[in-house]
């Protein structure tokens, strides 16, 4: 016999009862005189909670409620009904508790494997996916690159120029690739690496540079970042950063802002390491081809202007290594050297998309 | 709190007349395995989930929530959600995405008139959306929603409602003012299409709205004088380092530019004005705005009654300014995967602020027809509107 209060299911007033089994019924009782005010299949009696009290309701009789004051009749139902079980508040599921550090381990574990493992694992994935995959990534980055940024241009003898200044640097690696290099009709002053040896510069770089070894300087900076596969590598890893995020972003804007704020700081810190492993190995090249590294300092240098004087805050913020100390990695290394173009190659290179 | 002696009343069993408060028992450490529990399954369903995840959080929140001893009860279900999510991406989203590859495909044989007016229609359909998804959730919440057994509900089309919202909400493009009004209004609809059982809430019992509107409005004007006082400030500092003419239209931008840079050299204090004016007024912005707001759900809450309690709000500035902090802290110190803990902790912050005079009568409330929703807050799910 449990006392317990039971809501009709029509008023929200209750009724004191008292509740016992009775072979496959659950008998519901006023602790007055009188008949049974219900009587509820006990397989039809269902968990609605209790974390203080046990609630129970009924399959034929969803509206109404009864709260149990004692919790031996809930083991007792549940003893009955094993699959009610997980539900029921009942001592024996104070075991759940322990399963919390369970829990608690497996997530700690697998936030640290990710934030861990997906950086640690997109680099040596980006070193041993195959030729074909890469330059197909590669050429589908650049078509859609194109057809947002502008198009192509090819004026001859610019485009051939250009070629040559690449496979000329692209010889002293021990396993120098295929690479293709062009030029996109956009005025910003810009150069980047795609996935499968892909290199676009802007116009406007070409245009802004002041000497033939400017534009050398970032070409052997970009094939630094070819050679190294940061673009295959920066691939995988906003997969992996993505596929994270998708998951916890499920609380509103505030948490995405602090998500995706997390991540920027994590691959933001990863970049400024690869654009200054691409330095060091641009100067190599620079310096294995023989040609003045005056240029990518000057270059560095006048970037440096156009910035202005922006807070420290933002040099943590940003994917390029300040500028200042990319200046200094590069006059470490200056040497002397001869020039990258000769003047009349240099002039026709500038006319490459007139 | 109240100062009722009562509110420890654990079960009004048998009685009729109730009085009390409403008492928030959560506690965000025993949520700590549901939380996590639920961040894991996200990430192995690929954020599938979420809909489990937030109806597991609700039912706690739910049941943790007493008013007059009683617990609230929710019944709503993670499938109800999905089920409502998959049906508005199909109805909305899929047909919207399919005539933009339409439009796409014929962009050049388009008048641009047409695609114009079709962008715009696009715009205004999605906003007047946004208002038909706040309403039908609050719908679905309240109908999933128990208390004593009875369940409470929302009448009234979303529909309608969305028209409202977008009207005035379009109206505040071309004046400001409407804001206290519109915000009334809303709150009005929602209210009086409000019920427990067959009991409606009713929104201006005694008639004091148009008195309400009228404070409202004073302290809405404080907020804007404010406003415009700290946004004219830059202008105000800009002027006074490089002269007037600046605005007159008649310098060139170079000559704008080179007096600029003359200034910064000399270090006249410019720099300082701008950096510090703006941030300086993005805060008394926002302090102001959530003064009124506050202000305004203190008051609307005021005129909101039941049966014969009233409600009132008595949250401060401060308090609610604590609350938002820490909220902001919990985010982003755990990623956001710890924002059930802000609801948490809203929950006991709206629990402890909420007063409730006067005694209820229980006999009164029976259970009403039940609402024949079969899925959930599709709409706010795709718009993604979490909301508490």
């Amino acid at each position: 016999m449990t006392q317990a209060e039971y809501f009709d299911g029509q008023s929200a007033l209750s009724q004191n009862v008292r509740v016992h089994i009775e072979g496959t019924s659950l008998v519901i009782e006023s602790s007055k005189a009188g008949p049974a005010l219900a009587r509820w299949l006990l397989h039809d009696v269902r968990w609605i909670s209790g974390t203080d009290k046990p609630i129970l309701s009924s399959a034929s009789a969803p509206d109404a409620r009864l709260i149990l004051m004692d919790i031996s009749l809930a083991d007792e139902l549940a003893e009955r009904y094993p699959e009610l079980k997980g539900n029921v508040p009942t001592a024996k599921s104070q075991k759940t508790h322990k399963k919390a550090w369970t829990y608690g381990l497996a997530a700690a574990a697998l936030t640290i494997a990710i934030f861990v493992a997906v950086p640690w694992l997109s680099g040596p994935l980006a070193q041993i996916v195959s030729e074909d995959w890469r330059k197909n990534l590669g050429r589908q980055s650049v078509e859609q690159i194109e057809t947002l940024l502008g198009k192509r241009c090819e004026n001859e003898p610019g485009q051939t120029i250009l070629t040559n200044m690449a496979n000329q640097l692209v010889g002293h690696l021990p396993d120098p690739e295929t690479l293709h290099v062009g030029v996109i009709d956009n005025r910003m002053v810009n150069a980047f690496a795609l996935p499968g040896g892909y290199i676009r510069f802007m116009r406007g770089l070409i245009k802004e540079a002041n000497s033939p070894d400017e534009v050398a300087g970032v070409l052997a900076h970009e094939i630094g970042h070819v050679a190294l596969r940061h673009a295959e590598e920066q691939t995988f890893r906003q997969l992996g950063y993505e596929i994270v995020l998708s998951t916890i972003a499920d609380s509103g804007a505030l948490t995405e802002i602090a998500a995706s704020a997390g991540v920027q700081l994590i691959s933001a810190a990863h970049s400024r390491e690869a654009e200054t492993a691409a330095d060091l190995l641009a100067i190599d090249l620079l310096k294995k081809s023989d040609i003045s590294r005056k240029g990518m300092v000057t270059f560095f240098d006048r970037i440096e202007k156009m910035e202005g004087k922006s807070p420290k805050i933002l040099k943590y913020l940003s994917s390029h290594p300040a500028t200042g100390e990319r200046k200094k990695t590069a006059e470490a290394n200056i040497d002397s050297g001869k020039a990258a173009l000769s003047d009349a190659d240099w002039q026709a290179l500038k006319k490459i998309c007139d | 709190m109240t100062d009722h002696s009562d509110t420890e009343n654990p079960s009004a069993s048998g009685q009729h007349i109730v009085q009390g408060s409403s008492e928030f028992h959560g506690l965000s450490r025993e949520i700590i395995w549901l939380v996590i529990k639920n961040f894991l399954l996200n990430i192995v369903t690929l954020g599938f989930y979420r809909f489990w995840a937030r109806t597991n959080v609700r039912r706690y929140l739910w049941e943790k929530m007493h008013i007059f001893g009683s617990p609230l009860e929710y019944t709503g279900t993670g499938k109800e959600l999905f089920l409502g999510f998959l049906m508005i991406i199909l109805v909305v989203f899929v047909p919207v995405a399919v005539i933009n590859v339409a439009i796409g495909s014929l962009g050049p044989t388009l008048h641009p008139a047409v695609a114009g007016t079709y962008s715009l229609l696009v715009t205004v359909l999605f906003f007047y959306l946004i208002g038909v998804a706040t309403y039908r959730a609050r719908r679905y919440r309240l109908s999933r929603t128990r208390w004593r057994s009875i369940r409470a509900g929302q009448t009234g089309k979303g529909w309608t409602y969305g028209l409202w919202q977008l009207l005035l909400s379009s109206l505040m493009l071309f004046f400001a003012l409407i804001l206290p009004y519109k915000n009334m209004k809303l709150w009005r609809i929602k209210m009086q299409n409000t019920h427990l059982g067959d009991r409606f809430f009713v929104f201006d019992r005694d008639g004091a709205a148009r008195q309400t509107l009228v404070t409202l409005y004073l302290s809405y004007a404080v907020v804007a004088i404010v406003v415009i006082m700290v946004y004219a400030l830059p202008f105000i500092a800009v002027a006074m380092t490089l002269g007037l003419e600046v605005f007159s239209g008649t310098m060139s931008e170079a000559q704008i530019q080179a007096q600029v840079e003359l200034n910064l050299q000399n270090n006249s204090g410019l720099l300082t004005m701008f950096g510090m004016v703006w941030p300086v007024s993005l805060v008394i912005f926002a302090v102001g705005m959530a003064w009124y707001k506050l202000k305004e759900t203190r008051l609307l809450v005021g005129l909101t009654s039941f049966e014969d309690l009233k409600i009132s709000f008595d949250a401060t500035l401060l308090s609610f300014f604590w609350l938002y902090l820490g909220n902001i802290m919990i985010v982003l110190l755990t990623l956001g995967i710890g924002f059930p803990f802000t609801q948490v902790r809203f929950a006991r912050f709206l629990a402890n602020h909420t007063n409730i005079e006067g005694q209820l009568d229980l006999g009164t409330i029976n259970q009403s027809a039940d609402d024949d929703l079969t899925s959930g807050e599709g709409l706010a799910e795709a718009f993604d509107m979490g909301a508490v």
